[in-house]
């Protein structure tokens, strides 16, 4: 059997858990590393580049993002650019496209407006296109008709550039932080495959040991769980994290067969759905189609596509009165109950294509049912936190750190933009907890403005 | 220093001739002012700055709670005013006894009363919905009552739209700021430039205004739309292509830029229907036409009647085609200088009657002693 002991054990080889293995290496003398996969590859799940739409981001164009969270993500984001520039991977697994921020009617016309002011100063390079400049740039957003002849009826506006780095194949770039992770210093970092956590137990010395599927067992002096919603599945049986309970979100994509827009284009989204807003983007994996979605279903698994994690759903949402009030102030909501229903809808065969059309339409409006196939084996799904005290849906991450040598982190949309940001603050956390050096000067000077 | 927390219905981004001055400038050398603003889009609360807040809207019935969440302490309230929205009001007063503050209600519009009319012109007014709208005023009346005070509009507005709310009222009107007051700037065309802004829709009968102009028999005016309702504006235009090319439509985006677009005319338009939903209270853009010295022709109602004189320092006409052409036609007949001087005098009269400066202090001495 083997047993191994490390310095630091990451559980989970996605973009979080490679962004981690990736800084503790290169930046700390941690004497020993270890990163488990479930799966025989890096980055098979949410962080491939079929189940997410790819996009750094920054906050420039999220229309739900605050001014001080867009402060926070700029930072963050650029770290990812930082990285991919630093390695040589522009324009191969990073790219640089349009994007933009679509109001469509008055009311969200007179939004981008006001947004495009507020945001002006913390992102310097956005510009306000109307109508006109929307013609050259995006055509297929503004007119009605396939000829492009007649104008669409509403107003609209958009917020936009065509200078920054958008894109990023986040599958792509967890080999690539592994990959220099390991060239990064002479010690240990060991990755092994097909290794499924199934218990993480504290010993008595304090270290932790952590028992796999396959039989195998690893100690480690500090352990990073960073594995979707299997993270809150492990931190519950620790006894962790008890006031959380988990709601996959599954997102589906739709395809069309031939080039449809030129960048990103983002919707303005209503602040009662926090999943997520559809969006179009040019695809990198499909290249000259364009990607619609992603749709938001709720899927009573944690993983998508694979087999099982059913029983780990039930367990994971620890469900219980407060879970009940949560859905309840959820659906009591008319919005968000058609929503979540025709969210359902886009999953059913012979129905989905004619309803999604009628959403997308939105953003090109002579986009028809011929246009758009479904995307299968697209699509990943999102672990959003339900807190159980606060009796609310989170939006966004969230970490259990009992700063005792064990951290779980969930780390659904903008997850993967912000990994070397979460990787930094569990930096500092093991640093301090064992000890370590943390060569912070160099860490800024290569990964920070 | 006592404090206020305002809680509007308005969105954040709102460019208001009435909240920004009152609130954020004059009431708050009385006491300090906090601001809770709603957003449609934004996932997350936001503080803008220490006084001013922005809250998802999808927390508007569990507002206090969302407060707490993010540490605004409610017990240093000691008032709380509620804009407009019924439901947020009845939360506040289910936690009035909790924290200790009064409550108040600011009626800026009646609000109801425009959609039944919309309603009604549009042929969608029913019976049940005319039963339903008792009930429901039966029951907004029965909750504001319960308020410490109301601040209605004007008086009237009170008297007329809430005449069974019997608790204390404190007058809340919209003012000239008189720390903005934009120069009128004379242009050198032979015509007369008239300005209408705000919004227009069936109710505002603003065809009766085109058919008027469209009578005027000489062709030195120009007639200036500034309104967010541009369609409406053009499908209604199309039924006056004689007149078409004296009116040129704008939809000025801020408060500056109307009152810029203001200032670049002679005389201002507040032309409206005699019915009370426009004439139990002054309406706002009559203090934008005056904050850049534009004389106003206004509707000759009661309420306006009060503040202003016909021809000394504004003009009043019936709301009738007839009317409003030879009040137009006598204005063609005026020099500049005499549109300047009513325009000059009709700006000293507000300043000297209905400024923010004297409405906060007059609001801050009422709250004071409920």
């Amino acid at each position: 059997m083997k047993h191994k002991h490390y310095d630091v054990l990451i559980v989970g080889g996605g973009i979080s858990g490679t962004a981690l293995f990736y800084e503790l290496a290169k930046y700390t003398d941690v004497q020993s590393l270890c990163l488990l996969e479930k799966y025989e590859a890096l980055a098979t799940l949410n962080s491939k580049g079929t189940s997410n739409s790819q996009t750094i981001h920054i906050g420039d164009i999220e229309t739900n993002y605050t001014l001080e969270k867009a402060t926070i993500t700029k930072r963050t984001a650029k770290m990812v650019e930082k990285f991919c520039l630093q390695y040589g991977l522009q324009d191969k697994i990073m790219f640089k496209h349009q994007k933009m921020a679509l109001g469509v009617g008055e009311k969200e016309v007179h939004f981008i407006e006001n947004r495009y002011e507020e945001f002006k100063a913390l992102f310097p390079y956005l510009e306000l296109w109307d109508v006109e400049k929307l013609k050259v740039l995006e055509p297929k957003i503004v007119y009605q008709d396939k000829a492009q002849t007649k104008l669409r009826p509403e107003p609209i506006i958009a917020m936009g550039t065509n200078t920054q780095y958008t894109t990023v194949d986040y599958g792509a770039m967890s080999e690539s932080l592994a990959e220099q992770a390991q060239k990064a210093t002479g010690v240990p970092t060991d990755i092994f495959y097909d290794t499924q956590v199934t218990d993480v137990i504290q010993k008595e010395d304090k270290t932790f040991e952590v028992l796999c599927k396959d039989g195998a067992a690893y100690t480690a002096n500090f352990v990073v769980v960073n594995a979707g919603a299997h993270s809150l599945f492990l931190a519950h049986r620790m006894g962790y994290g008890k006031h959380m309970g988990c709601l996959p979100m599954a997102g589906s994509f739709y395809m069309t067969e031939d080039h449809f827009l030129n960048g990103k284009v983002y919707m303005v989204q209503n602040n009662k759905l926090p999943f997520a807003a559809l969006h179009g983007d040019p695809d990198i994996l499909a290249e000259g189609k364009t990607r619609f979605g992603p749709t938001a279903l709720m899927l009573p698994k944690l993983e998508r596509y694979k087999k099982g994690t059913y029983l780990d759903f039930i367990k994971t949402l620890n469900f219980d009165f407060h879970i009940v009030k949560i859905f309840w102030d959820l659906f009591k909501d008319s919005d968000i109950r058609n929503y979540v229903f025709k969210n359902f809808l886009f999953e059913v065969p012979l129905i989905n294509k004619k309803l999604f059309v009628q959403d997308a339409q939105k953003i090109v409006p002579s986009l028809s049912v011929d246009d758009i196939t479904y995307a299968q084996g697209f699509g990943g799904v999102r672990p959003q936190v339900l807190d159980k005290e606060k009796e609310k849906l989170m939006l966004g991450e969230a970490s259990i750190n009992p700063e005792n040598g064990i951290i779980f982190n969930m780390t659904p949309s903008p997850g993967a933009t912000s990994c070397l940001g979460n990787a930094e603050r569990d930096t500092h956390a093991i640093v301090k907890h064992l000890g370590l050096k943390f060569d912070e000067a160099q860490f800024l000077k290569d990964l920070t403005e | 220093m006592k404090k206020l927390l305002y809680i509007t219905d308005q969105d954040e981004y709102v460019d208001n001739s009435f909240i920004a001055p009152l609130f954020e400038v004059y009431l708050k050398k009385y006491m300090t002012i906090d601001i809770v603003y709603f957003t449609e889009f934004k996932s997350d609360f936001e503080r803008k700055d220490a006084h001013r807040f922005t809250v998802p809207s999808r927390y508007k019935n569990s507002l206090l709670q969302e407060l707490k969440r993010n540490d605004i302490e409610m017990h240093n309230y000691d008032f709380v005013m509620v804009r407009n929205n019924i439901k947020i009001l009845e939360h506040i007063l289910k936690y009035r006894e909790k924290y200790h503050y009064k409550a108040l209600y600011r009626f800026s519009f009646p609000k109801r009363r425009v959609k039944m009319s919309c309603d009604k012109a549009d042929n969608k007014h029913t019976i049940l919905s005319s039963m339903m709208n008792h009930f429901k005023l039966k029951s907004d009346v029965k909750t504001i009552n319960r308020c410490d005070a109301l601040l209605p509009t004007s008086k009237r507005m009170h008297e007329v739209f809430l005449p069974k709310v019997t608790i204390p009222d404190i007058v809340c009107s919209p003012s000239i700021n008189p720390q903005i007051l934009h120069e009128n700037k004379q242009h050198t065309g032979e015509e007369k430039r008239f300005i209408y802004s705000g919004t227009l829709d069936k109710v505002r009968e603003f065809e009766t205004v085109l058919e008027a102009f469209s009578k005027v028999i000489s062709d030195q005016w120009k007639l200036f739309i500034s309104t967010r309702d541009v369609e409406y504006t053009y499908e209604m235009l199309d039924n006056y292509p004689n007149i078409r090319e004296h009116i040129e439509v704008y939809n000025a985006k801020t408060k500056d830029a109307l009152l810029d677009l203001i200032a670049k005319a002679d005389i201002g338009v507040a032309l409206l229907p005699d019915i009370p939903i426009y004439t139990s209270a002054t309406p706002v853009k009559i203090f934008d036409y005056y904050s850049s010295a534009v004389p106003c022709l206004m509707t000759d109602s009661g309420h306006v009647t009060t503040l202003f004189t016909d021809s000394t320092d504004a003009w009043f006409s019936d709301f009738t085609q007839e009317d409003i052409t030879a009040k137009i036609e006598y204005l063609l007949t005026l020099s500049k200088k005499e549109v300047m001087h009513v325009g000059a005098k009709g700006q000293k009269r507000l300043l000297d009657v209905k400024n923010y400066e004297t409405l906060a202090k007059t609001i801050a001495d009422k709250l004071e002693v409920l």
